[in-house]
């Protein structure tokens, strides 16, 4: 009898037991809030989901997170607002330089502003983290689209086609981080499609093998782009050729290996293929309906209700206003309320004019009553002039459609700069070009700038030199994120062939080390990558 | 036939002895210790019985003397009475059941006597708790237990303490313990939106005990989430006759100390003496203490009412109930905190005693106001020429509230006005939380020593904020304000045999055997939409909804040898939903053995020992809480609606391939203790002595994947390694035990080292991690290192002139590259202490009580970012000229400026050990005054947060990086307490 009812509370035991081993299959979890794994995102319209992946690719250079205007950011940094990726490029490339200054004292930026970073500067960080943010998501774009899977989420060919588009888009995408990464930081350990997804420790590439590879992967997709401004907004072949230009002209920082006449080459595309012109007025290139400009090649795309950030020309144009320019001058006209008292730009930029007024060239388009044209303290808001080619409103004046979000696109390429880049292969020579054409394309900017008619701006073809143009290019471009790379083109960045305010901290300037030129490695991903090694002098 | 014979005669042979013998009826009463009567108490004599009446009372018929009666009664020690000759109202005692109280100790899954426990437990009962006012319920064991520290955030009414058992076992996910609630694992992770303290459903007042697992052993039960240390808290039960207790108090909170900045005259010549005329011309002429303006004496009161008893006659169904109210104002104006709480247990016993039930369920409505906490920075800064209104018309748009405004302007510039920002911004936090569960523990028939426990429970919360900014608030006149919610609904299912065979005379003195399975289903979710004060958009949050997925195998066996040797082993298999199938699943074993030395010949005769048991353990516990509840599998998350793409050919919603990382599995921690338990001269001195090591290999932790292998840049991973190495010592012991005189002291110390031992994938002794310590402006004030103590402040090194001044901007160049970055920085103290120190003592003289618990902390660093912040001229005025004012400690630096390096130089870390006197509290019995045996009535006055003895130079030495915060306040109370 014992024996029975031992054998009958086993049973009961082992009863309950299979019960819950049959619950262990509640171990697997999916979200219920929107949420999708790899199955479920491309179920229902796996176009749209290859186009909302997509999206996020190209939005990775401005927006900051999947919640405008912050929140669930992709990035991990203390203020989300910092991280948006134009932001920091524009810093990097700007603030560094004889054209910017800024006056706060977040971590890192006085460093940035004085030439003095670190291998922990937090912007520097930043950039490097967004660099390699954009990396990954194109990265997953393309191992989302092999053949395999096209075959299997049942597109339509036309669907397909379009698909096998956005990869070329998403390789173009990553090849322009990459160039930024060459650019900023020479030697990184990139990362592939083909990689193994999640923790591995990728190789070093030199800074010549990540120009190498660069190139053949910019080469290798120039056929499956769009045509030049087939549609606005999108990475086509206009963009290509100038990304190429720009990876020509720098071969020679980049590699040690001048390729002026290759970059030529790109540009005659960008020239004559293109279907780009001028827009008829300098302004139009930085007002809220500049997707209008027939000049840009390629925009960073912005939007004050559907792509609310606070990077971009947001940034841009906030953090140039301030006392003296008044809350109900920047709502009238820089259609803003926002103010944040942040960068300014120094004489070195001012000087570059010979009537920083705009009365003569209008590109100078600066807020310089009750500014002082020199910096005594850096963190002083009102000490250098504002910048001020940046507005939210657009041509007729209207304001942008949210007051604090601008609508303003950031022009990465435009045509003006085709025009410089030409006229600087051609002095420097490269074959394909011809110094008479430099000279028109450079008339056509002044003429421009000067108004059509007025001779002050013309120059004659003697008169084009690289003295000239790095001073042109300053003109033309300033507070377009080119500086820093074109003064080191032109061997005017380190040393002290070349000195501006506060270069190296010194309020009249001062040599700063070659080895400044790149930036370091950030010190988080040397602990983390043992394959890397750090730049030479930090 | 041949019975009936055997009966007849037994029969005959008792008939003459029972006619000879003087039978008599025998009356008496029962008490218990504390002299009331005893309801229910059964009297046995040789040949009857009686039950105690509602006076304790009970009559026996037929009993001769010499007959020895027995007198029990459950959870009392059963005590023999002879009769004598004439014995008429005999008074008999019965004493509580040495095993009951606080011989018992709640381990998972079960209870252990305490002389049997072989795991670094606590067991504090609810005699032993803090005294006074106590709204939250960790604060009732606040200086304890040696290696348990509680300590409150922040000052604001209803908030949380921060519980830490033996330190730090995390660095970014949470060092929270387990709080197991009557059987009810809670969940550490996700508090209601809403709520100041996931703890806040329990009355305090509905406390018995308070269990605390420190070692492997004790917490190896509960597996996967007990590395932090387990709480087991046990509610209180029914009683068997009818009690009813009220307990209110009012109480005053006040705060202590302002923090010192630069008074109106002093700030009036300051500004005039460094401005310009732009912004000397912002200067009023009023004298306003912007602290005061904000702060105040806050009043609140709170109310508990209980009954218990039995519910129904015939059946053994104690219950209990209570209700509690709590409202409370806080020290900062216009923050509420009010709470209503409702519990009800039911014990039941069916099947004489075979089959326990207990259900509980507990309900807690909390309304919170929560006073804008930003007033706080803003009255340290505010122009303290100015007053709080302004009669000029310009400010009319904006109720009449003063803001900076610039000479000749008439738009006010909105930094910050602390009275405005006080009253015209309503911030508003509902939450509702349940609690339920039903225990069933069944002792099987079939076999002997066999039971089965079934524990089923629900804990749901939801909660929702509104925050409402008035259009004061905003330059446009446009309100702000948003609001969120969130729920949640866990499941428990546990269930566990237990089989304890009963041991004839044999070497095995006890044994037992334990296996079960656990069952944990977590769903929550949440959302917000807020409205934005500079455009007016509404923004809409991407909602939130998961669910993580817990289960557990688990067995234990105890074995005891000779009375002497006891051994225990744990197995617990655990498995969640967080990590792929792969690594799903964790083993975690421990052992503990332990040698009651007392049993021993050799002790045997000790004046000395009355108690001495050495123990050792080891064990393995696991952890699997990271950020998200998916963070091994590929998902994508979508955008809301101000967060897209566009092109000429349409405009995109953007998906983005969330982060994740296939690769993680348990994080876990060994740890190896060695305990000695004591008792001295008869017990009046009791005590423990424990020494452990507690390692933690692969800590979950946020790091820096190499970038590009995942799609962000910084993630969890199992990548670090921690140590922990301690001493406690705990002592208890009557200094005085007279009847009318007793003094108990009770002393604990804490001696200990974290460090962090590895950080990175790849071991990089020099590498910091400076991601933690936020000191504003984006800046960071701590590092993790290889070799250091987590959290260690991340300092550049200042430079002193010769009167030991710092020289403002001088760091020594620690790298001599010939320039001062965040390179120079180096590894300093770190916040935590090396010994901590407890005290609390209680004098009882005849009705009069007085408790005392005082905390000493030795080592702690803080860094003074007050100072920091706030302490240089350039502060003096902002960014649009408008004067601020600073703190005075700018009169020792005379420093001009602050910035990124001075931010973090070392001279802002000073050392913060300190002396607190917590609470003190005095009581008086009044139950004396009234002729009424079951009315016990005590009064009892009390203040909390004392006296602070310390060197630092801030207000709080406990705050670690010293922000704006808000400050723990004084609390003076007054109770009573009546039970009926």
């Amino acid at each position: 009898m014992q024996r029975i009812k031992m054998k009958k509370s086993i049973v009961y035991i082992l009863l309950l037991f299979t019960c819950f081993f049959s619950c262990t299959d509640e171990l697997n979890q999916e979200p219920t809030d929107g949420r999708e794994t790899d199955e479920t995102a491309f179920q229902e319209d796996p176009l749209a989901a290859y186009q909302e992946i997509i999206a996020k690719v190209y939005a990775s250079f401005i927006l900051t997170g999947q919640q405008g205007p912050a929140g669930n950011a992709d990035v991990s940094f203390p203020d989300e607002g910092f991280t948006s990726y134009i932001r920091q490029y524009f810093k990097l490339q700007e603030w560094s330089t004889d054209e910017g200054i800024c006056a706060w004292t977040d971590p890192g930026i006085p460093q940035i502003n004085e030439n003095t970073w670190g291998t922990t500067n937090s912007l520097v960080s930043m950039i490097y983290s967004r660099i390699f943010f954009t990396v990954s998501i194109a990265n997953d774009f393309l191992r989302q689209a092999t053949p395999e899977k096209l075959d299997a989420r049942g597109l339509t060919a036309s669907e397909r086609e379009l698909v096998e588009r956005y990869s070329a888009e998403a390789r173009f995408l990553r090849a322009m981080a990459y160039y930024h990464a060459l650019d900023l930081f020479g030697n990184v350990a990139p990362v592939f499609e083909t990689d193994p997804e999640g923790f591995f420790t990728p190789e070093r590439m030199t800074r010549s093998e990540l120009f190498d590879y660069v190139e053949s992967e910019l080469l290798a997709i120039e056929g499956e782009l769009l045509a030049p401004r087939a549609s606005y907004g999108r990475a086509d072949q206009g963009a290509l050729w100038m990304l190429l230009a720009k990876l020509y002209l720098n071969a020679e920082v980049y590699t040690g290996t001048p390729r002026y006449t290759e970059s030529l080459a790109q540009l005659n595309k960008v020239i004559q293929d293109g279907g780009y012109a001028l827009a008829d007025d300098y302004s139009y290139n930085f007002l809220a309906d500049n997707h209008t400009s027939p000049e840009i090649i390629y925009p960073i795309v912005s939007d004050g209700e559907l792509m609310q950030n606070f990077g971009g020309t947001t940034f841009i144009i906030a953090a140039s206003l301030g006392d003296p320019i008044s809350g109900a001058t920047a709502e009238s006209d820089f259609g803003t309320n926002q103010r944040w008292f942040g960068h300014r730009t120094r004489s070195s930029l001012i000087d570059k004019f010979d009537d920083f007024t705009g009365a003569g060239d209008e590109r100078a388009i600066f807020g310089f009553d009750g500014f002082t044209k020199d910096i005594e303290t850096p963190r002083n808001y009102g000490e250098g002039f504002a910048v001020l080619k940046y507005k939210n409103r657009d041509k007729m004046g209207n304001p942008g459609s949210n007051i604090v979000f601008s609508d303003v696109d950031f022009p990465v390429f435009r045509l003006a700069d085709a025009y410089l880049m030409y006229a600087e292969c051609v002095v420097r020579g490269g074959a394909g070009g011809d110094m008479a054409t430099a000279t028109q394309y450079i008339n056509d900017l002044r003429d421009r700038a000067f108004g059509v008619g007025n001779p002050d701006g013309n120059v004659g073809q003697s008169e084009i030199d690289l003295d000239f143009l790095i001073d042109e290019r300053a003109r033309e471009l300033y507070w377009e994120a080119h500086r820093r790379q074109d003064l080191i083109r032109f061997g005017n960045y380190t040393g002290s062939t070349y000195n501006w305010p506060w270069k190296g901290g010194s309020a009249s300037g001062t040599s700063i080390p070659d080895f400044r030129a790149i930036y370091p490695i950030p010190s988080a991903d040397l602990s983390a990558n043992p394959n890397l090694i750090q730049n030479p002098g930090y | 036939m041949r019975i009936i014979f055997t009966l007849l005669v037994l029969g005959s042979t008792l008939l003459p002895h029972s006619a000879l013998a003087q039978t008599f009826s025998l009356q008496g009463t029962v008490y218990d210790e504390n002299s009331d009567p005893l309801i229910g108490a059964t009297v046995r004599g040789p040949n009857q019985a009686a039950i105690t009446d509602t006076n304790g009372a009970f009559v026996l018929e037929g009993v001769n003397v010499n007959d020895v009666l027995t007198i029990s009664f459950i959870g009392y020690e059963d005590v023999s009475y002879t009769v004598n000759a004439g014995d008429n109202n005999i008074q008999l005692t019965l004493g509580v059941l040495a095993t009951n109280l606080e011989d018992v100790v709640v381990i998972g899954y079960g209870t252990v006597e305490k002389s049997d426990a072989t795991g670094a437990v606590e067991s504090i009962t609810s005699k032993d708790f803090n005294k006074g006012p106590i709204v939250s319920a960790t604060s009732l064991i606040q200086g304890k237990s040696a290696g348990v520290s509680v300590a409150a955030p922040s000052g604001q009414p209803g908030s949380g303490s921060i519980v830490r058992v033996r330190g730090l076992s995390s660095i970014s996910n949470t060092s929270d313990p387990l709080y197991i609630v009557d059987g009810v694992p809670l969940d550490r992770q996700n508090g209601p939106a809403g709520s100041r303290n996931p703890l806040n459903f329990i009355n305090p007042q509905d406390i018995e005990s308070i269990n605390i697992l420190k070692d492997a052993s004790a917490t190896a039960i509960y597996g996967s989430r007990a590395s932090a240390g387990v709480i087991i808290i046990t509610t209180k039960g029914g009683s068997d006759r009818l009690t009813v207790e009220y307990s209110a108090n009012v109480q005053q909170q006040r705060p202590i100390e302002n923090i010192n900045v630069l008074g109106a005259d002093d700030f009036r010549n300051l500004v005039t003496q460094e401005g310009t005329a732009d912004q000397v011309a912002f200067l009023g002429n009023s004298n306003t203490n912007w602290q005061d303006q904000i702060w105040q004496n806050a009043i609140g009161t709170e109310h508990n009412l209980s009954v218990s008893g039995k519910l129904l006659k015939d059946i053994d169904m104690p219950f209990r109930a209570s209700v509690g109210y709590s409202n409370l104002d806080g020290i900062l104006q216009t923050g509420n905190f009010e709470r209503l709480t409702g519990s009800l247990n039911v014990r039941p016993s069916f099947l004489g005693g075979a089959l326990k039930v207990n259900a509980n369920a507990r309900f807690a409505r909390e309304n919170n106001q929560f006073a804008n906490g930003s007033a706080i920075g803003e009255a340290l800064t505010a122009d303290p020429t100015q007053s709080v209104f302004s009669e000029d018309p310009i400010y009319e748009a904006y109720g009449g509230y003063y803001h900076p405004t610039s000479p000749g302007s008439s738009e006010p510039l909105f930094i910050g006005n602390p009275v405005a920002s006080l009253n015209l911004v309503d911030n508003t936090g509902n939450v509702n939380q349940f609690v339920g569960n039903i225990q069933t523990n069944y002792e099987l028939p079939w076999v002997k020593g066999l039971s089965a426990n079934l524990n089923l429970a629900l804990e749901t919360a939801d909660g929702e904020n509104f925050n409402y900014s008035s259009p004061f608030l905003s330059i446009d006149n446009i309100e702000g304000g948003g609001g969120g919610f969130s729920e949640k609904t866990n499941q428990t299912m546990e269930y566990y045999m237990l089989y304890r065979p009963e041991l004839g005379e044999s070497p095995v003195t006890n044994f037992d055997i334990q296996g079960g399975y656990s069952y944990q289903n977590f769903e929550f979710g949440g959302g917000s939409q807020n409205i934005d004060v500079n455009s007016g958009t509404i923004i809409q949050s991407i909602p939130n909804s998961s669910t993580i997925n817990l289960q557990a195998f688990f067995g234990r066996a105890n074995i005891e040898l000779f009375d002497k040797f006891l051994l225990t082993g744990t197995i617990r298999r655990d498995g969640t939903s967080r990590f792929i199938e792969e690594n799903r699943w964790g083993n975690f074993p421990s052992v503990a053995g332990a040698w009651k030395l007392i049993n021993e010949n050799f002790l045997e005769d000790s004046q000395v020992f009355s108690d001495l048991k050495l123990r050792a353990s080891w064990g393995i516990t696991g952890n699997q809480e990271v950020g998200g509840a998916y963070p091994s599998f590929a998902l994508y998350q979508t955008s809301n609606d101000q967060a897209n793409y566009i092109f000429d050919d349409g405009t995109f919603g953007i998906l983005r391939a969330d982060p994740y990382n296939n690769n993680l599995k348990w994080e876990e921690t060994e740890t190896i203790n060695l305990g000695l338990d004591f008792g001295l001269l008869s017990d009046r001195i009791t005590g423990s002595f424990e020494l452990y090591q507690r390692d933690i290999t692969d800590l979950l932790n946020q790091t820096n994947f190499p970038a590009g292998t995942i799609t962000t840049n910084r993630f969890d991973a199992n990548i670090a390694n921690m140590e922990t190495k301690g001493v406690e010592l705990n002592l208890s012991g009557y200094a005085i035990d007279r009847e009318d005189l007793s003094l108990r002291l009770g002393i604990n110390t804490t001696v200990q080292d974290i460090e962090v031992t590895q950080l990175n994938a790849v071991p990089n002794q020099d590498f910091v991690d400076d991601n933690y310590g936020n000191i504003g402006f984006g800046q960071n004030g701590q590092g993790l290192s290889v070799g250091y103590t987590p959290f260690s402040y991340y300092t550049f090194r200042q430079v002193y002139d010769s009167n030991g001044n710092p020289i403002e901007n001088l760091f020594v160049d620690l790298n001599n590259d010939g320039i001062i970055n965040d390179e120079d920085r180096f590894i300093n103290e770190s916040p935590f202490a090396d010994i901590l120190f407890n005290f609390n003592n209680e004098l009882i003289w005849k009705n009069f009580s007085l408790n005392t618990v005082w905390r000493a902390s030795y080592g702690n660093f803080a860094m003074n970012n007050i100072n920091a912040t706030f302490g240089n001229y350039n502060a003096l005025f902002g960014q649009q000229d408008e004067p601020k004012n600073i703190v005075d400690n700018v009169l020792v630096t005379d420093f001009t400026e602050t910035n990124n390096e001075i931010l973090r130089s070392d001279y802002y870390v000073q050392d913060a050990s300190f002396v607190k006197l917590d609470n003190i509290t005095a009581g008086y019995n009044l139950s004396d005054l009234f002729n009424n045996d079951k009315l016990n009535l005590s009064i009892n006055g009390s203040v909390q947060n004392v006296l602070v003895l310390t060197d630092y130079d801030g207000i709080d030495p406990e705050i670690g990086i010293d922000n704006v915060t808000y400050l723990r306040p004084r609390i003076f109370l007054f109770g009573v307490n009546a039970t009926y």
